[in-house]
């Protein structure tokens, strides 16, 4: 059983509330999911869906309620000890280092803490350093309380990436992070992932989970409520495609044609000058859509200037799911 | 344990070495101290009529260079005391608490072997950093039998810190872990006086309210102390029997205590 695999795992917290008064939180309601070896798997919700939560117990930081969760084929509950061997973990990377220590002394002694001698403890934090580029920014050798947002980020994946880990938990690991420090975390992600690690990641960014994830699960409020590979996602949604065309002359009839041919909705005509800009939405693919396009432009006679058809994003399939009521079962 | 031990003596060395002003302060505030002991009381009197006074509270003839080396053995005690238990809780406070490095702790072992390893090596090489000043001192004072005086009572100092350090636990585990309390150190600034005042350290134990006389007892201070004032008036003595055993009796005590605290915030921190 490699990769990750989660089953039935839940689990409540008790938040108090002013001096006496408690309340049960369930972050999670039993949530089901797995990510094949080698995979970067993307779990993706709202704030306070229980991602984190989750993350957590991966990393046997903390107890599922029940359910139990394997990684790398050891359970994260009786094999604690091997799961934490093996697995690499980004929690808040604005902190969680001592601060008056420097990034590399930090490393130093996360790589003692984990059975490392001296010298390859500073060997392998030098290495790591280097990967994510805070050896030859000379950042290592400042304190960590002098680090900005990027640089505690990028030290936060020197410290997952000390043990050499196969599986790698990532919660937010570009959150704050400027366009090319996160741009560097992309790239290294995918090559962490090309090496064969499972790799976990948590996030909100849509463009950069939908650009590194292989699979994504949604979770909503403590559950699983939808899984799959993006495309899959989207086309299991039935998420509409969005057509933008200009066309010279005769866009009634135009419209006519083309709808006569595929179903369209949502539709805007703007007129400037003679040229319309036509905009719908259409659930047929890229390849109908074009044809009856053509077919209905050679009908009318009419010239078309521009072209634009437009995927659903993962973003719209993120706010299909959330706020539309998508459920598990539907997947 | 060994790779954490190994781990918590580099994480010190690096402090050291980047907090050495603050322990220089540490080292030039008890000399002064030390000198006030003497010369102060010397300003409203004269000096032998001070060293006459320290001869009738030690029961033995003293003279100048006898009562600035037990003035100086005495900041020793005050400089451990108050170092321990302050660092001991507010460093296991700041580190899940503010910096919240418990995750990285934990992702590499259990707390329980933390926090007791903690316990016992910060005052392990802290106690010897924050009371070097006194070994030239001494030799100074003393010669080379001030040196070995120095030995004797460095080794004291450290076995006492150590019992401190897992004392200082006790409260810091609960402040940590099952409180919301967000100022730890007001606890430990009133905790290091109180014990060092329930010593007899500041006035005579007889004028010492009983409950900071309890407080003490509830650690090895007080035999410290008497032990102390032993070695640096008459040498070496049986006292320092009756020292080992109420420090094995406290040692025993406290790292049962300790363990069970912190099994139980180890269980409390995981089930979130």
């Amino acid at each position: 059983m490699r990769g990750i695999v989660v089953k039935d795992v839940r689990k409540s917290y008790v938040s108090k509330e002013g001096f006496r008064k408690k309340r049960v939180v369930e972050a999670l309601r039993g949530v089901s999911f797995s990510a094949n070896s080698g995979e970067i798997h993307a779990l993706l919700g709202p704030n306070g869906a229980g991602k984190t939560t989750l993350v957590k117990i991966l990393a046997t930081l903390l107890l599922p309620d029940s359910g139990i969760a394997y990684v790398e084929g050891y359970d994260v509950v009786s094999q604690a000890e091997e799961v934490r061997r093996i697995i690499g973990v980004v929690l808040d990377v604005s902190k969680g280092f001592y601060t008056s220590l420097t990034g590399f002394e930090n490393l130093v002694f996360y790589a003692m803490l984990k059975g490392y001698s001296y010298s390859d403890a500073r060997k392998r934090a030098k290495d790591v350093l280097e990967l994510v580029g805070l050896w030859g920014m000379e950042a290592h050798n400042r304190p960590y309380y002098a680090y900005s947002l990027g640089m505690r980020a990028r030290l936060s994946i020197a410290k997952a990436l000390l043990t050499n880990p196969s599986v790698l938990l990532l919660d937010e690991p570009t959150l704050g992070l400027d366009v090319e420090s996160a741009k560097m975390v992309r790239r290294l992600i995918g090559d962490l992932a090309k090496e064969g690690r499972t790799i976990l990641i948590t996030g909100h960014n849509m463009f950069e989970i939908e650009q590194i994830a292989t699979s994504i699960s949604i979770i909503n409020s403590g559950r699983i409520v939808a899984s799959g590979t993006p495309r899959d996602l989207k086309q299991r949604l039935g998420l509409l495609h969005r057509v933008v065309i200009r066309v010279e002359g005769a866009s009634k009839e135009f419209l006519y044609r083309i709808s006569n041919s595929v179903r369209i909705s949502n539709v805007i005509v703007e007129e400037l000058g003679g040229v319309s800009k036509i905009v719908f939405y259409a659930k047929a693919g890229r390849e109908e859509v074009i044809q009856s396009v053509l077919e209905a432009l050679r009908l009318v006679n009419a010239r078309m200037i521009d072209f634009v058809f437009e995927e659903p994003t993962l973003e719209d399939a993120y706010i299909a799911v959330v706020s539309g009521g998508y459920s598990a079962e539907h997947s | 344990m060994l790779n954490i031990a190994k781990a918590i003596v580099y994480r010190e060395i690096s402090w050291f070495k980047r907090f050495l002003p603050d322990y220089v302060v540490s080292w030039i505030l008890p000399l002064a101290f030390s000198l006030g002991v003497v010369f102060l009381p010397a300003t409203l009197s004269s000096p032998t009529a001070v060293i006459k006074n320290m001869s009738i509270l030690f029961g033995v003839e003293m003279d100048l260079k006898t009562a600035y080396s037990i003035a100086l053995i005495l900041t020793g005690i005050i400089n451990v005391v108050a170092m321990t238990v302050n660092d001991v809780m507010q460093t296991l406070f700041t580190e899940f608490r503010f910096m919240e490095v418990g995750s990285m702790i934990l992702e590499a072992t259990s707390l329980v072997k933390y926090i007791a390893l903690n316990a016992i090596l910060r005052p392990l090489l802290m106690t010897p950093l924050a009371t070097v000043y006194m070994a030239p001192l001494l030799l100074y004072l003393n010669g080379i039998d001030g040196f070995t005086e120095f030995l004797i009572v460095e080794a004291i100092l450290v076995l006492t810190s150590v019992v401190l350090g897992l004392y200082a636990t006790i409260f810091a585990i609960p402040l940590t872990f099952h409180t919301s309390v967000s100022r730890p150190w007001t606890i430990a600034n009133i905790l290091a006086p109180a014990i060092l005042a329930g010593t007899g350290i500041y006035i005579p134990v007889e004028l010492v309210p009983l409950a900071l006389r309890l407080i003490a007892l509830t650690t090895p201070v007080p035999e410290t102390c008497k032990v102390l004032y032993v070695i640096a008036s008459k040498g070496f003595s049986q006292v320092l029997l009756t020292f080992g055993a109420v420090l094995a009796f406290f040692t025993t005590l406290y790292i049962a205590f300790s363990g069970l605290l912190s099994k139980s915030a180890e269980i409390r921190v995981r089930r979130g």
